[in-house]
């Protein structure tokens, strides 16, 4: 009320001053949000847009141009998924290998986070250890794991049995052994990120919370259930929904294993969109670009399904 | 009478089986790189007797022998250039100190401006990022390529720092978590004392998200360190190391098909990665969370 009954003057130079800061503020919102917002709409909606003007496209060597050809990169995508036999074991080897990862991976995260985050014995150091294949580098580590599995692996069960292990090479040349020995790799070597964020955000759970919970006698795993995890819920939701297309999408690495030659019966999908795209040049961007538009179609609602069924299902801190 | 009560700490069967899983777990990641050390430590000539078992008998020659041969040739301009393992290094070197600031730098930024402007537009980029980071919309590579190629981004380093200038990504929300939990009575305080909202940002809210920043800019460096697909991809006239070692594994010249000597280049490359985890483990182990996600 005071403010009101000031002079005139005074009021419009608070107002003016109000108004100037809203002002400089907006600039400042404007100056500093513009780079980013360009970016994002040049490389994300540009590339987006790219995808799905080049998937009506087709190539044209002679002239070095691409001319419209409407639905016929569809209809090639239909006809490879339903002739090709490679194409369902690409897409059962990366269901395959989900499954698997949903089933050991993550629950195997968390429970070595929870043991990370009660600093039980030893936690310091397992927590280094297990960052290590992210210290290492994927490169390297495939390096050094394809000598382990092509040459030491053999060798060693040769020495301890006196028989092969494979009927020929190592596990990474015998076809059969292919796709296991890659699947052990990376649940072998999943850890070190996942472990980084579930500890991290473990150690924000309110100390009082579990101090009462052990003063009611509550176990270690009852405090998992019943206070770890519905704290860790908003986190875990965000990697099993954005990892829930992941089978659509994956290449197992198998580029840097066998570059463009990885054996027939374990390549994905993934690794196929790539296998095309580095093989073929650019005759094959708009067959590409048509593969990923329709995987999109199927991944954005078993992704938002997911999303769904988390948050009905899902527990809550409350 | 005085009872000193000696309170006995029993450990949990349970906890004690889960450590015994921890710890075989553990050493057999140490065992695959020791092995791979090991390897890298044996000559070419004592890999050609001993093969891949132990052997005390160790030297350097390995890395030496991959520091001279380890090259691979590039196309450039429709001429053949040989790339050494030191140009390698640098590239690498430039590749990932270079885009891990870009992206952490338009993370921050971003997460700021969303954070404490309360604009319609700052909701809107929050859930386009919880959006994009949950739905997989992504166009495909080719097109990113094709178009990479028509913007002028293709094929140079420069181009690849633009197109890593994102804020896109779970790095978004941890940068979020922290600004939210700075008071905004800061930025009110300088305000009144004059401090334009840049003065603000640049001397009082970076300096408080140092910690973070170095955090996710170490993590953004390690993951750019080893990838070798964009450099494949988007500048291949330019191999960094992790391309290069992919290379060097599908050779068939005589020396890199040595396992030792192609070993030896893998130790070389996660040298530098060991050294900055010995020096910033404490700081990489920081605030690494991020509120909950709803709607």
């Amino acid at each position: 009320m005071h403010f009101l009954k000031v002079k005139d003057g005074n009021i419009n130079t608070k107002l003016k001053g109000f108004s100037k800061q809203k002002t400089n503020d907006m600039i400042f919102y404007v100056c500093m949000i513009a780079l980013p917002c360009l970016q994002f709409i040049i490389f994300w909606i540009g590339t987006n847009l790219e995808t799905i003007l080049l998937a009506f496209q087709s190539y044209d060597r002679a002239t070095d141009t691409y001319f419209f050809v409407g639905f016929d990169n569809f209809a090639k995508v239909y006809n490879m998924v339903v002739n090709s036999v490679n194409i369902t074991q690409s897409l059962k080897n990366g269901l395959t290998y989900q499954t698997l990862n949903y089933l050991i991976t993550w629950p195997l995260s968390i429970l070595f986070s929870f043991y990370i985050y009660k600093k039980r014995k030893g936690s310091g150091f397992f927590r280094t250890i297990f960052f290590l294949p992210q210290l290492v580098g994927g490169v390297s580590m495939i390096v050094i794991y394809t000598y382990f599995a092509e040459n030491l692996i053999p060798e060693l069960w040769l020495n301890l049995t006196g028989s092969s292990i494979v009927p020929s090479g190592g596990l990474l040349s015998f076809e059969p052994a292919v796709f296991p020995t890659i699947v052990f790799y990376h649940l072998w070597t999943a850890y070190g990120a996942n472990i980084l964020f579930y500890s991290s955000s473990m150690s924000q759970v309110d100390a009082s919370l579990v101090e009462s919970a052990q003063l009611d006698g509550a176990t270690n795993i009852q405090e998992l259930w019943h206070i770890v995890l519905p704290h860790l819920w908003p986190m875990m939701s965000v990697f099993l929904t954005s990892g829930i297309a992941t089978f659509l999408t994956t290449d197992l690495g198998m580029y840097a294993f066998f570059e463009l030659d990885a054996p027939a019966s374990v390549r994905t999908l993934g690794y196929y969109i790539t296998q095309n795209t580095l093989g073929g040049g650019i005759a094959e961007y708009p067959f590409c670009s048509a593969l990923s538009l329709i995987v999109t179609f199927i991944a954005v609602p078993l992704t938002l399904l997911t999303k769904y069924l988390c948050e009905k299902f899902g527990p809550s801190e409350d | 009478m005085v009872i000193s009560a000696k309170k006995q700490k029993r450990t949990s069967p349970i906890w004690i089986f889960f450590g015994l899983i921890l710890t075989v777990y553990a050493f057999s990641l140490i065992f695959l790189v020791g092995w791979g050390i090991m390897i890298a430590l044996k000559s070419p000539a004592e890999y050609n007797f001993s093969g891949v078992m132990f052997s005390t008998n160790l030297s350097f020659e390995s890395f030496s022998t991959a520091l001279r041969y380890l090259y691979i040739t590039v196309r450039v301009d429709n001429q053949v250039k040989v790339v050494t393992f030191l140009d390698m290094f640098y590239n690498t070197s430039v590749y990932a100190l270079g885009c891990a600031f870009m992206q952490t730098t338009c993370t921050m930024i971003m997460a700021y401006m969303t954070t404490k402007y309360n604009y319609k537009f700052s909701k809107i980029i929050t859930v386009l990022v919880y959006t994009l980071m949950v739905l997989p919309i992504g166009g495909s590579t080719a097109a990113a390529i094709s178009l990479a190629k028509k913007v002028g981004t293709y094929g140079s380093m420069i181009g690849l720092f633009i197109m890593k200038f994102h804020f896109l990504g779970m790095y978004f929300l941890v940068y979020q978590a922290r600004f939210k939990a700075i008071p905004n009575e800061f930025m009110e305080a300088a305000r009144m004392d004059g401090a334009s909202s840049f003065r603000i940002f640049t001397s009082i809210m970076v300096p408080m998200t140092k910690t973070t920043y170095f955090m996710v800019y170490m993590l953004y460096f390690m993951s750019y360190w080893s990838d070798y697909m964009t450099p494949l991809m988007f500048m291949p006239a330019r191999p960094t190391m992790a391309y290069g070692l992919f290379r060097f594994k599908s050779s068939s010249e005589n020396v890199l098909s040595i396992p030792s000597v192609t070993i030896a280049g893998s130790v070389i490359m996660m040298l530098p990665m060991f050294l900055i985890y010995v020096c910033f483990n404490k700081k990489i182990y920081g605030n690494l969370t991020f509120g909950g996600i709803k709607g």
